[in-house]
């Protein structure tokens, strides 16, 4: 069996004072200013020596808004100075002071030691985003040429138009990640019905003039189901080097408080401690083999999963795991125990 | 295997609390060069008389180191005149409380062919040191300055400690004491015993001393590489658990014909305490060979107590391998009568069943430790 | 012969009573140490390092590119902002540092932890502000088992090189206070085993030139290094404790012994010894 080797990524805090529609730690910053559940130093240490250990010498730094950690920039330059290739996923780092330092200490390092994953949910909401948009220009002027940028979509009324503007304007890379809003296993945020997935898919390639014109090249994120794209969509990616993944496997988080999870939708989903493991490998494996257990029990996001044979040539994972996991949890426990959260 | 306790001196420096030796009426006597030359000379006798056999000379005392250096030079000197053929099967030990000791021993000691001091220690106030009360802190100092010598020149010794009632009230911090002073070369701990009313202050009932030794003993068990080889708890192991067979004397239940204690005038008796309490005095060997005395009848009297005691009050007893009814003047101090098993029999069961048993997980096999005996005898 | 190091408060004048001996010259603040370097290369004393006390933060101590490859003894009251240390970062993974912190000084737990993990040697210091003893004991747990290779912590990382199950273990050789290693000299020429022993006016000697035949043969030399047996006097608590091999009373000196001291240098013994039975291999300094 091939294990994925997935990049890890490690939540330095749960606070975030951005408003992206489809997460779960939206606006969760306290009215008082203080970002919570912050990682210590003594267990970041901890967790690059586990990763160090592992043979993993990349990490993506996320939260919430990882930028509100008082520490994030030694600790983002301390994880850069052992070695890892680190990127930061993030809506950007808006504050004066905090984008000077942040400046400072960062502009020494090579892009593929620290990247940024421009998260540009903010700007392709409305009118709420716009204002949040406007405190992004310093960044990107400071930080452009670092960035990849990643869009979620979780109905069929956005605009690109500006997003697309920016990754041309700011010299950010050109391949777009495209994800797609998930419901998230314990929380009630919003993500839209497997019904609405072909309209959001329709709308986003309307763009696709204006990604021609700026040498865009879009990657799917997992958990897109492959039946939602029609031979037209496909060929224009094929044509226009976009990739899409429509597969879905853990990717490995960790919180700061050291609890691990398969991915975000799911990482309420049978957490461990990192204490618990020896190496990044075990948890690889411990949710690899869990995951592969619910695609048995379950076909995927439509009934015609079961029977889809692009499912069965594992071209398509049938839509996100999370899917399945919670169509479990109004039943009767009759399942492998191991998909159940 | 013979072992000869050599009191060359009932001299002391100290004023031990619970010493026996300087409350004796006989004190101050020290053997004679003379007295010296005879007793290598019964030695060779009985060693050429036995060729496989070897002999383990015991100094002690008193304070052995009180006769100078200048006296174990010539005990040199008489040794190898008088055992010239047999000294080859000769060791020695010397116990000593350190505190004349000098560097000018080291050499002589050597010569003896003495590569071990015995010691003892306390640094309780009040309990070792001359006068009444001790003067403890001079003594202390002294001591610690002999022990400087012996580590500073590499000569190795080994330390016993007296559990009085003192001891009971912190015994984790007396092994830790203890444990740290001997730097992992492990210690003896042996209960103080005590026969007069005047120093039942410091004395203490075997159940005491059980309970001494088993709030120590997981402490050892779980350390015992780092903390080595302290006693009792090692000759349990050895016996107990890695098969094989170092009992102490008393508990041998063969210590009738392999023990003689011999005072400064020559007399010979069985052991220290029987000759303090005027038992089993077997003569004197201006008179006898160290062969005849050991095949005196009185030690008869000891075989036939193992026998007895086998049949009678340790009947069917699980630890009748390591005891064989203890120690015989354990037995006889309450009765007066050898025919009476030690009077410590209930605490030596009850801490290998209560405690050395459950915290080593190991069940103490009497058939199978028996096999073990006859094979090495 | 002296086969100690000397270590001195710099002055000038004092160098040529050193000529052909190792020194160890302390300095409180690393202005003016280019002089220092050079006075001391002229002089014909061995330098075996600089020892430099400073008050600032390390960040802001004044080390510089110029230094790489003097040995030198930070000692530091803390590290200062992560941001400035990073930006600082290349400067000292050039330099032969050792960065002293204490134990107890805010955030100085965490500071050892995370220099050690990116190759810098460092050492936790006692005495002054009362440390706490769990993070300490954290500290000490990464020092032993950290997963990945990192620079000693000393005195953690010193002791596993010398350690001794049963016997004795000392390690104030990291803070210069072993009499075996190194002499304590004063602006005067006036000897002593220990800094503490300086201060207190117990002189070894009057004058360095006594020392010409060495100092192992001199009463005071061996009753001073003899004086950890004062613990056995009585039932003390350094004598009586179980993590007495690990400590053998020395934080004594700087501190009152009590329970949490007890209770700490028993885990450190706890942890050489697992450690000797994981039967690790050295800890490795990492340089790029």
């Amino acid at each position: 069996m091939c294990l994925p080797s997935p990049m890890p990524e490690l939540l330095l805090t749960r606070s975030c004072d951005y408003g992206c529609g489809c997460c779960c730690q939206a606006r969760s910053l306290d009215p008082s200013g203080v970002p919570r559940d912050l990682i210590s130093w003594e267990d970041l240490v901890y967790v690059a020596d586990f990763l160090l250990a592992s043979g993993e010498p990349r990490i993506t730094l996320s939260g919430g808004e990882p930028s509100l950690h008082p520490e994030f920039v030694a600790m983002t330059a301390y994880l850069v100075e052992r070695g890892f290739e680190v990127a930061v996923s993030t809506a950007g780092i808006r504050k004066g002071k905090a984008l000077g330092e942040a400046s400072a200490v960062f502009e020494a390092y090579p892009p593929q030691r620290f990247s940024i994953i421009l998260n540009l949910d903010p700007l392709i909401q409305g009118d709420p985003a716009t204002a949040e948009a406007d405190g992004i220009q310093e960044f990107l002027e400071n930080f452009g040429n670092r960035c990849f940028p990643t869009i979620r979509l979780g109905d069929a009324d956005f605009d690109l138009t500006d997003p697309l503007q920016l990754i041309f304007q700011f010299g950010m890379s050109r391949n777009l990640s495209v994800g797609l809003c998930h419901p998230i296993l314990g929380h009630g945020s919003p993500a839209p019905e497997p019904s609405q997935i072909r309209a959001i898919v329709n709308r986003f390639f309307s763009f696709a003039d204006l990604m021609e014109r700026f040498r865009i090249q879009p990657i799917f994120a997992c958990g897109w189901p492959q039946c939602c794209f029609d031979d037209g969509q496909m060929s224009w990616l094929a044509r226009n080097a976009g990739r899409c993944d429509f597969t879905c496997g853990p990717t490995i988080g960790i919180g700061p408080d050291l609890t691990v999870w398969p991915c975000f939708p799911l990482n309420r989903f049978r957490n461990r401690s990192l204490f618990e493991f020896n190496s990044l490998q075990e948890i690889i494996y411990l949710y690899f083999d869990a995951f592969n257990k619910v695609k048995v029990e379950a076909g995927g996001i439509f009934p015609d999963c079961d029977t889809c044979r692009f499912r069965d040539l594992q071209r398509c994972g049938g839509g996100c795991l999370v899917h399945n996991v919670l169509s479990f949890l109004d039943e009767e426990p009759l399942r492998l125990p191991e998909v159940y959260p | 295997m013979a072992t000869l306790i050599l009191k060359a001196t009932e001299k002391c420096n100290s004023n031990c609390y619970y010493c026996d030796v300087v409350r004796k009426e006989k004190t101050g006597q020290s053997m004679s060069l003379e007295m010296l030359a005879l007793t290598f000379d019964r030695i060779n006798e009985f060693l050429l008389g036995r060729p496989e056999d070897r002999l383990t000379i015991i100094w002690h005392g008193g304070e052995p180191l009180l006769l100078g250096v200048d006296y174990y030079r010539e005990a040199a000197r008489l040794q190898e005149k008088y055992c010239f053929h047999t000294m080859e099967r000769i060791s020695h030990s010397l116990q000593t409380n350190l505190t004349c000791f000098e560097e000018g021993f080291i050499d002589v000691l050597r010569a003896l062919r003495i590569d071990h001091l015995g010691t003892s220690y306390d640094p309780e106030p009040h309990m070792r040191g001359p006068g009444r009360p001790c003067n403890s802190d001079e003594y202390n100092r002294r001591f610690m300055r002999g022990l400087r010598i012996l580590d500073r020149r590499g000569f190795p010794w080994g330390l016993i400690y007296v559990v009085t009632r003192k001891s009971i009230e912190r015994p984790l911090d007396v092994f830790h004491f203890l444990s740290n002073l001997s730097q992992g070369r492990g210690f003896t701990m042996n209960p103080v015993l005590i026969y007069d009313e005047e120093r039942k202050d410091v004395a203490i009932s075997p159940e005491e001393y059980v309970e001494f030794l088993a709030a120590i003993f997981p402490e050892w068990w779980k350390h015992r590489a780092r903390h080595g080889g302290v006693q009792p708890f090692q000759m349990l192991a050895d016996n107990i658990i890695d098969g094989k067979v170092t009992l102490f004397c008393g508990d041998s239940g063969e210590c009738a014909r392999g023990f003689i204690n011999i005072t400064p005038d020559g007399n010979a008796s069985q052991c220290g305490r029987s000759e303090d309490w005027g038992l089993l005095q077997y003569g004197n060997i201006k008179e006898r060979s160290f062969e005849e005395i050991f095949q005196d009848e009185q030690r008869a009297l000891l075989e036939e107590r193992t026998r007895y005691l086998k049949e009678h009050d340790c009947k069917g007893c699980r630890f009748w391998p390591l005891c064989h009814g203890g120690c015989p003047l354990d037995g006889y101090w309450s009765t007066k009568d050898f025919m009476n098993k030690t009077d410590w029999c209930e605490a030596k069961r009850g801490f290998i069943r209560r405690h050395f048993e459950p915290v080593t997980g190991v069940r103490f096999d009497p058939e199978d430790f028996e096999k073990r005996i006859s094979h090495v005898r | 012969m002296i086969r100690q190091s000397i270590v001195f408060p710099f002055r000038e004048a004092l160098l040529p009573g050193l000529a052909g001996l190792a020194v160890v010259p302390r300095i409180g603040s690393m202005e003016n140490i280019g002089d220092v370097l050079n006075t001391i290369y002229r002089s014909g004393v061995n330098l075996r390092f600089l020892l430099v006390e400073s008050e600032r933060p390390l960040t802001f101590a004044g080390l510089h590119q110029g230094l790489a490859g003097v040995p030198i003894a930070l000692e530091v009251p803390a590290l200062g902002p992560f941001a400035d240390f990073f930006r600082l970062l290349p400067v000292i993974r050039q330099m032969n540092l050792r960065v002293y912190l204490p134990a107890g000084g805010e955030g100085n737990l965490t500071s050892l932890r995370v220099l050690s993990s990116l190759g810098i040697e460092t050492a936790v210091t006692f005495g002054g502000k009362e440390p706490d003893w769990d993070g300490l004991a954290d500290l000490m747990t990464y020092a032993f088992f950290g997963q990945s290779p990192h620079a000693p912590i000393a005195p953690f990382g010193y002791l596993s090189e010398i350690f001794d199950q049963r016997g004795r273990n000392e390690f104030q050789a990291v803070y210069f206070e072993d009499p075996k290693s190194y002499l304590h000299m004063d602006e005067n020429g006036r000897v002593a085993l220990t800094s503490a022993d300086l201060k207190k006016g117990r002189f070894l000697l009057e004058n360095i030139a006594g020392l010409e035949k060495g100092a192992d043969d001199l009463e005071s030399f061996v009753e001073g290094l003899e004086e950890w047996r004062n613990h056995f006097l009585n039932f003390d608590m350094c004598s009586t404790c179980p993590g007495w091999r690990t400590c053998s009373g020395w934080l004594a000196r700087h501190r009152k012994p009590d329970e949490r001291c007890r209770s700490f240098f028993s885990e450190v013994l706890d942890s050489l010894e697992q450690q000797r039975s994981m039967r690790r291999d050295p800890l490795s300094v990492w340089r790029p």
